[in-house]
């Protein structure tokens, strides 16, 4: 045992020597991804450890599910990464807590100035830029041709016939049902049910997230509404209850038309070699809807504020972002879209296939900002669950909805 | 004879040490925290009994101490009966009963890890196994821990599996307390071993009927792991558990003074249970004296 | 006395449905995902891909040195402890060995997860967050292993000790060279007993380490079966590979874990 200990001592000396001797700065990097987009990442940072010998980025993949516990609890331990994802969504929480690097003086105004300004107005609080963005993700819509063709909404040019507002994505559903039997829809019971629609058809429904004094906010009513508009489905035999990988599986295997998802899905039907079959849209709003709106969140760099900061580290970490930023044509692989505009615009970004078809997503995409917000997520999940299975009704959820925002608001 | 207590407590020291730092000390902090407000990041701030009037009126609070509880009794009468059960025919006139007896211990030495996601794999409602062999028998049911009154009974299922190994154990122990003579003299009156098992054996062990009954009762109530690795709580909440939104209100949201006022509330369950415990085990030290 | 067949037989069904799980976890990680997609009984060929695949890509090894350090630290640790702790509780006659005696007593009434967040508050305090001692130094101190071994000291002999004192031993003399020997068992026991506990644990080790790379066996494990990286191949052949070094040493242990479960299980 001593002997483990000692030669455990050794390796550890060796690996600190190696890390305080050689040249580059090395910077540690926390991901949250995995599968297809997991694997672009991975060749981006190798990528950029190649293509230069100053800085040498380390990548750690932790798991979706604990990403954010692990995260804060590192800021409190005070042995944070030097560089880490964050969602949009999440950054307001951080901000507040001063967990976060604030990056006027690290992020060069070219890059500003290059940068959608929404995308980077979503960053900004208080006047200090806090995150590089890398993307934005919305929700999309995929569908399954065969299916589609076997209803028949195909057209004399053997097109595939794709409904406009969600009032005709609803009764496409009805009608492959009947036709063949088969689901018109698939989606999975957490995020995708729970937040992502959830949100998506409360907004195109008319709801607001913000009260007139800018305070976060959810109208009952419309809330209640939404309960319903997704009920239907499930309560018709449209859909059925399943989980993430089960919703995935349905829609490839042919048992379900549609199937909505994040654009990242777009790198596991690639990865699958499904994509021949399956095509993608955005997600249709009401024909009442004014302004179209869609779920949409963005992944962005960040860098932790820590007991000791090193200021080669930040120079490194920033550096290492900003290349990302500018090689988010790669990162696009994975199905997200750019958020500089010299990246969309780009031959590399251009060609890259169906992008076009969904691309306007990223002008409706929205997430809400709102400190507080991993526990109205938590309640939207619990709640639209309960609904399609039968739990609760319509009108209980949206009630319980709006003391929970309340509370976590007040 | 002074000599004797300065070495008593000098052998004791570093123990209790230990146990004063990381035993005691917490628990006191844990008991001041509940009555406060505090995120990690700024100051605490003093609410008095605030938590626990929060705590009372949360009705996510009633519902995960309910889950804990249906669990408990989901999982504890079985684990006594199957436990018993076992026992008595391994113990019985059987052929390899030393190897059958390591299989079903087996598993409970395996992490909580490895027996979760194997058994998620077998609920799994796609392609799972269980899914498979039902269809074969006519049952179509796929729901498992996707449906909110299954899932609960499929983890306990699980934790049983996991588990029963400790209660055979025990009740093999005390098996083997039994004098043979008892039953020779049973079988002279002409009892049959159904009778045996039910009349003899059965108030037998009484003991070890309480001790499965308290050491089980204790480990389910203390459930989190299965639950945090094969539903996270859901679906619609129906199998999250008290310490795992303990766990969530103090690690996800930072909500260190409420998650410790729960704790506090757990901590006088486990201490109602202990004291049976407590009682048990004092009552088998005098017994030895 | 006569062995039934009959009962043998039917505990042996019994037994291979009870350990069905583990057989198809095993069976199962020779599938491609394919396979297991297409929900085909037995994989067409013994298909070791899976198997590269967690030691390519993953830090397999990793935890299951983490795992290894942390329990054999923890549990040489204990043992020390223990016995130190258990020798005045058992032996010594001296005024406050009945308040230590219910002092201890008392510790293995608080529940860990009770005193979880002040204990994570603490470590962090002590700057011990994902370090190995932040988990190895919390595992050492269980009272029950402590009135486990005082009970049998209590039991061993007078005639032993009082040889020793004629001749003039010290206490720590007489504890580790008369004591310990003759309480071998009991040591065994319960380090076998802490052993596996430590090496299972999830609920610390998942707060207390936050580096991926510190991850023990059953957390790193746990993240192969997140939601969104479903490869069941993949997770049933880490499962196989995880429960091998458990097995064996169940294998070699077992008596004395089972003794360990009975004694701490009947004086508890």
């Amino acid at each position: 045992m001593k002997k483990f200990f000692w030669v455990l001592v050794l390796c550890m000396t060796m690996l600190l020597s190696v890390v305080v001797f050689s040249k580059p700065v090395e910077i540690s990097f926390w991901t949250l991804f995995s599968g297809g987009e997991g694997h672009i990442m991975n060749n981006l940072v190798d990528e950029f450890n190649k293509s230069q010998d100053q800085v040498r980025v380390n990548q750690q993949a932790l798991d979706w599910g604990q990403y954010y516990s692990k995260l804060l609890a590192a800021m409190l331990a005070g042995n944070p990464p030097d560089l880490a994802i964050m969602h949009k969504s999440s950054l307001p929480d951080y901000v507040q807590r001063g967990t976060v690097l604030p990056l006027n003086n690290y992020m060069p105004n070219a890059l500003k100035q290059d940068y959608l300004q929404n995308i980077l107005q979503a960053v900004t609080f208080n006047g200090q830029i806090y995150a590089f963005p890398l993307d934005t993700h919305p929700l999309v819509l995929y569908y399954n041709k065969n299916v589609l063709k076997k209803a028949g909404f195909v057209d004399s040019k053997g097109q595939v016939i794709l409904p406009k507002t969600f009032e005709e994505f609803y009764s496409f559903c009805k009608q492959i049902k009947q036709k063949t039997g088969k689901y018109g829809l698939s989606i999975e019971d957490l995020n995708g049910l729970g937040e992502r629609l959830w949100l998506t058809i409360y907004r195109n429904l008319g709801g607001v997230l913000e009260d007139s004094k800018g305070n976060f906010y959810i109208d009952k009513a419309i809330a209640e509404k939404t309960y319903n508009e997704i009920l239907k489905f499930y309560k018709e035999g449209l859909t059925t209850y399943v989980n993430y990988d089960t919703a995935r599986a349905l829609l490839v295997s042919g048992e379900a038309a549609f199937n909505f998802d994040g654009v990242w899905a777009i790198a596991a039907f690639e990865d699958m070699g499904a994509l021949q079959d399956i095509g993608v849209m955005p997600v249709p709003a009401y024909s009442s809807t004014k302004v179209p709106y869609v779920w949409g969140d963005s992944h962005t760099l960040i860098i932790p504020k820590a007991p000791k900061m090193d200021e080669t580290k930040i120079k490194a970490a920033a550096t290492f972002a900003q290349w990302l930023v500018n090689h988010s044509y790669d990162w696009a692989k994975a199905g997200h879209l750019p958020v500089a505009k010299s990246v969309g615009q780009s031959t590399e970004f251009l060609k890259l296939s169906l992008r076009k078809d969904f691309i306007v997503s990223a002008e409706r995409a929205f997430v809400p900002q709102v400190k507080g917000w991993s526990q109205i997520q938590q309640k939207l999940l619990e709640l639209c669950q309960g609904v399609v299975l039968g739990k609760t009704t319509p009108q209980k959820a949206a009630e319980e909805l709006v003391t929970t925002v309340n509370q976590v608001t007040k | 004879m002074k000599k004797r207590a300065l070495n008593g407590y000098l052998f004791f020291l570093p123990f209790g040490l230990l146990y004063a730092v990381f035993l005691i000390y917490p628990l006191i902090q844990g008991f001041r925290m509940a009555f406060y407000e505090w995120d990690l990041f700024s100051a605490p701030k003093f609410i008095g009994l605030q938590n626990f009037s929060t705590m009372f009126n949360d009705p996510d609070f009633w519902r995960t101490l309910w889950h804990t509880i249906y669990f408990v009794i989901l999982t504890v009468p079985f684990l006594l009966i199957l436990g018993f059960l076992i026992a008595v025919l391994l113990n019985s006139r059987i052929y390899f009963g030393r190897v059958f007896r390591t299989l079903f211990f087996f598993p409970y030495v395996l992490s909580i890890t490895i027996v979760c996601s194997t058994w998620g794999f077998l609920y799994q409602p796609q392609f799972g196994i269980i899914s498979k062999i039902l269809k074969a028998v006519g049952i179509n049911y796929t729901g498992w821990l996707l449906n909110p009154s299954t899932a609960m009974p499929a983890i306990a299922l699980t934790t049983i599996w996991w588990t029963l190994g400790f209660s055979v154990i025990l009740y093999l122990a005390g098996l083997q307390e039994i004098s043979p003579t008892i039953y020779e003299a049973a079988a002279i009156d002409g009892a049959n071993s159904f009778q045996k098992t039910f009349l003899i054996t059965v108030p037998l062990l009484r003991r070890t009927h309480a001790l499965v009954l308290v050491l089980q009762t204790i480990a389910s109530l203390q459930i989190f792991g299965q639950v945090y690795i094969m539903t996270g709580g859901g679906p619609n909440g129906a199998t999250r558990v008290l310490i795992q939104y303990i766990y969530d209100q103090g690690f996800r949201y930072f909500k260190m003074g409420y998650a410790q006022a729960m704790a506090l509330f757990f901590f006088i369950i486990m201490f109602a249970v202990g004291i049976i415990q407590f009682r048990l085990m004092l009552r088998e030290g005098s017994d030895k004296d | 006395m006569k062995k039934s067949k009959l009962l043998t037989l039917i505990v042996f069904i019994f037994l291979l449905i009870y350990i069905f799980p583990l057989l198809w976890m095993i069976i199962s990680s020779f599938k491609t995902s394919l396979e297991i997609l297409t929900q085909k009984l037995l994989p067409s060929k013994l298909d070791f891909e899976n198997y590269s695949y967690i030691f390519k890509q993953s830090g397999v090894l990793r935890w299951f040195l983490n795992s290894s350090f942390i329990s054999l630290i923890s549990t040489f640790g204990v043992v020390i402890i223990t016995t130190l702790a258990a020798y005045p509780l058992g032996r010594l006659k001296f005024r406050g060995n009945k308040f230590l005696f219910y002092l201890t007593l008392a510790g293995i009434m608080i529940p860990l997860q009770a005193i979880m967040i002040p204990r994570y508050l603490l470590l962090r305090d002590l700057g011990l967050l994902n370090k190995y001692w932040g988990l190895i130094i919390p595992y050492m101190v269980n009272p029950m292993n402590i009135l486990i071994v005082a009970q049998f000291f209590k039991g061993i002999p007078n005639e032993f000790e009082e040889a020793a004192r004629i001749d003039g031993a010290s206490d720590l003399y007489i504890l580790f060279r008369v004591m310990v020997p003759l309480a071998r068992p009991a040591l065994a026991a319960i380090s076998v007993f802490s052993f596996v506990g430590i090496w299972n644990d999830f609920l610390w080790p998942l707060i207390v380490m936050t580096d991926q790379k510190m991850y023990t066996l059953p957390v790193g494990l746990a993240t192969f079966y997140g939601s969104y990286t479903m490869k069941y191949g993949v997770t049933m052949a880490g499962n196989v590979i995880a429960s091998l070094p458990i097995f064996i040493f169940f294998m070699i242990f077992q008596e004395q874990l089972i003794k360990g479960l009975t004694v701490g299980g009947l004086k508890e």
